[in-house]
């Protein structure tokens, strides 16, 4: 689950080859502007490679080698904090140097495990959460399959909440089972 | 309002100065100097004693006095021609801030002469007293206007200086010594009074002819002026002709030794420098009027020529420090000090003198005219932006093409970037101006997120 520094074979778009898009832009307006673009770059990319943890001094696209430019540490630091503030990002260490990238929320996933439970009659049965989360069984195919742990953990919890699902403890976090409510 | 068959001198002698509409100045002629200045002044009618107009503006030119009251929007003038005599009430019980005027005419008895008189009551009287007697003296609008030389332009290029020879002036007149004879004229206390006086005027014409080279050196500054003008008009239809002949390669560099000197002759042009002495509290709305005229094109060269101003050919700004050369420049020798250039800008405004003072967040302070458009700046550079080979520019860059100082050239970029027309690129070349083109991606992206959701 860490950025693959290999060079993307799609199109990066126009304004990545924009040299004013390497600095931080000092004027208010122009600098929302800006970072929605980042935004938008960043989301794709994790969404299109399926990655969701982000690393600021190993992200790839945060330089332009054609053009010579690469956003500064600080100027990585504020895409990541635009991110988290929009909440598609979470920071996961104090020092902020990496995030997890949310390109689906934990709202988004747990809707698409439900649906997925439905569809499939898995109500009243107990799952571990691996099962569900990545197990080469039953859940191959579907959209969350693969998610990373903590969203997934996040969604089965909001799930919880909701009273639409219930977490034993097991062995690790894993390891736990999870009981999905019949009726709904 | 000078009726035709009064005998009472001030109406002989002061009469309506129509103004020009929307101005409060009176306009002056076209070989007349502003000698001196003072506020706070009054005219009093010379049979009655009675103050007729109070506390106007009197302006001394070299042909006129002018009164003028900008509150009433009025003026009155009397030429110095019809003065004949100038001089304080003789009334040594009775201290007096008024000067006298006595008109030509027949003289019956001097002491009973008919008289305008001007009240100083803020001061300045013997000042104005001495301007205009020195005036008197002088008789400038005897002299016939300036010398219009026929010149070739090759006259000029040929030995690099006017071939106007210096007229020499006349050699001091001696101090004329009168042997004393005793009349009753000189008995007694006016006597006494009147010798004095005598010695005084005589101790004035010594120091007037001792400065005589001075003032006929600034008098030669008025013909140089002509000369130029005249100059400058020849230039103006040989350029036509040239337009129409196509200009061969000789032409071509003359032509170019033309653009040399018609930018000289821009910076040249102010005859009456303001100085402290002649305006006094008056001092800075006057240098603040004399920088306006100077930058909005005022010289008289620059007119002839057809050019565009001194500022909008800056783009409408200029930073203190450029104003403070090129006005000093063109000042010659009476130089004005920054504190004194700074006071002026800040009344420019409130003068209403179509420029002002601004100052930039940065500390630069500039001079920009009223109609100055930062939009139009922006849009300016944002064209040259994408005009560029690079598509990007430098402060040096705008430097160039808009003739400013780079300090000013930061400004309009720095304005330029805040309106959103400009973005920055920092790099290890320095700092770059690009086009915005955030807006457009945005905009695009936007377009792009609606239809995938």
């Amino acid at each position: 689950m860490v950025a693959s520094p290999v060079p993307p074979e799609e199109a990066l778009p126009e304004y990545h080859g924009f040299p004013p898009f390497f600095t931080l832009q000092p004027v208010l307006e122009t600098r929302k502007m800006q970072l929605k673009l980042w935004r938008e770059l960043v989301l794709k990319w994790h969404q299109a490679k399926g990655v969701q943890i982000l690393k600021l001094n190993e992200w790839p696209h945060f330089a332009n080698p054609a053009i010579n430019r690469t956003l500064p540490l600080d100027g990585r630091r504020e895409v990541v904090q635009s991110l988290v503030t929009s909440g598609h990002a979470e920071w996961k260490d104090d020092s902020r140097t990496t995030a997890l990238v949310l390109w689906r929320s934990p709202q988004e996933v747990a809707a698409s495990i439900l649906t997925f439970i439905r569809d499939n009659g898995m109500a009243g049965n107990v799952y571990t959460v691996y099962e569900l989360r990545a197990g080469d069984e039953i859940t191959v195919g579907a959209d969350f399959h693969g998610t990373e742990p903590t969203i997934f953990r996040r969604a089965l919890e909001i799930l919880e909440r909701q009273g639409k699902a219930a977490l034993f403890k097991g062995s690790s976090e894993e390891g736990d089972g999870i009981k999905f409510v019949a009726d709904a | 309002m000078a009726a035709l068959h009064t005998t009472n001198p001030f109406e002989l002698f002061w009469q309506d100065l129509p103004l020009p509409p929307g101005s409060t100045r009176p306009p002056l002629s076209e070989f007349e100097v502003e000698c001196l200045m003072r506020d706070r002044v009054s005219l009093v009618d010379g049979r009655s004693n009675r103050i007729v107009h109070r506390d106007g503006i009197v302006l001394l030119t070299s042909h006129r006095i002018i009164w003028h009251c900008q509150s009433q929007s009025r003026a009155l003038h009397g030429h110095l021609s019809r003065v004949a005599e100038a001089r304080t009430s003789r009334n040594i019980f009775k201290p007096s801030t008024r000067v006298h005027l006595y008109l030509q005419g027949k003289v019956q008895d001097l002491d009973n002469r008919p008289a305008t008189k001007i009240e100083f009551a803020h001061g300045g009287r013997d000042e104005f007293l001495k301007q205009v007697r020195s005036l008197l003296m002088m008789r400038d609008w005897e002299k016939p206007p300036p010398v219009k030389l026929r010149l070739s332009p090759c006259a000029i290029e040929a030995d690099g200086s006017t071939p106007a020879s210096m007229p020499s002036f006349s050699p001091a007149s001696p101090v004329q010594t009168v042997e004393p004879v005793f009349t009753t004229r000189l008995a007694g206390v006016g006597g006494i009074l009147r010798q004095q006086e005598t010695a005084r005027a005589a101790q004035d014409r010594l120091a007037t002819e001792a400065f005589a080279d001075l003032e006929a050196l600034m008098g030669k500054a008025r013909e140089v002026v002509g000369v130029i003008e005249r100059y400058a008009t020849v230039l103006a239809s040989k350029d036509k002709g040239e337009g129409e002949k196509g200009g061969s390669e000789a032409e071509g560099g003359t032509a170019r030794d033309d653009a040399e000197l018609q930018g000289l002759l821009l910076n040249m042009g102010i005859s009456n420098p303001v100085t402290r002495v002649s305006a006094g509290s008056l001092y800075h709305q006057e240098l603040a009027r004399q920088l306006a005229r100077f930058l909005a094109g005022g010289s008289t060269a620059a007119g002839a020529l057809g050019r565009r101003s001194l500022l909008s050919e800056r783009g409408g700004m200029m930073t203190l420090h450029d104003v403070f050369c090129l006005f000093n420049r063109a000042r010659g020798t009476a130089l004005i000090s920054p504190e004194d250039l700074l006071d002026a800008c800040e009344t420019l405004e409130l003068l209403q003198l179509g420029m002002r003072l601004r100052r930039f967040p940065s500390g630069v302070s500039v001079v920009e005219a009223m109609d100055f458009s930062e939009e139009r700046v922006g849009a300016r550079l944002r064209a040259l932006a994408e005009a560029e080979a690079d598509g990007s520019l430098t402060a040096l860059d705008v430097a160039t093409h808009l003739r400013v100082s780079i300090a000013l050239a930061q400004e309009f970029l720095g304005t330029a970037e805040a309106q959103g027309l400009l973005c920055r690129d920092q790099s290890v070349q320095g700092t770059l101006f690009w086009p915005n083109r955030f807006p457009a991606w945005v905009a695009q992206a936007g377009e792009g997120n609606n239809g995938a959701s």
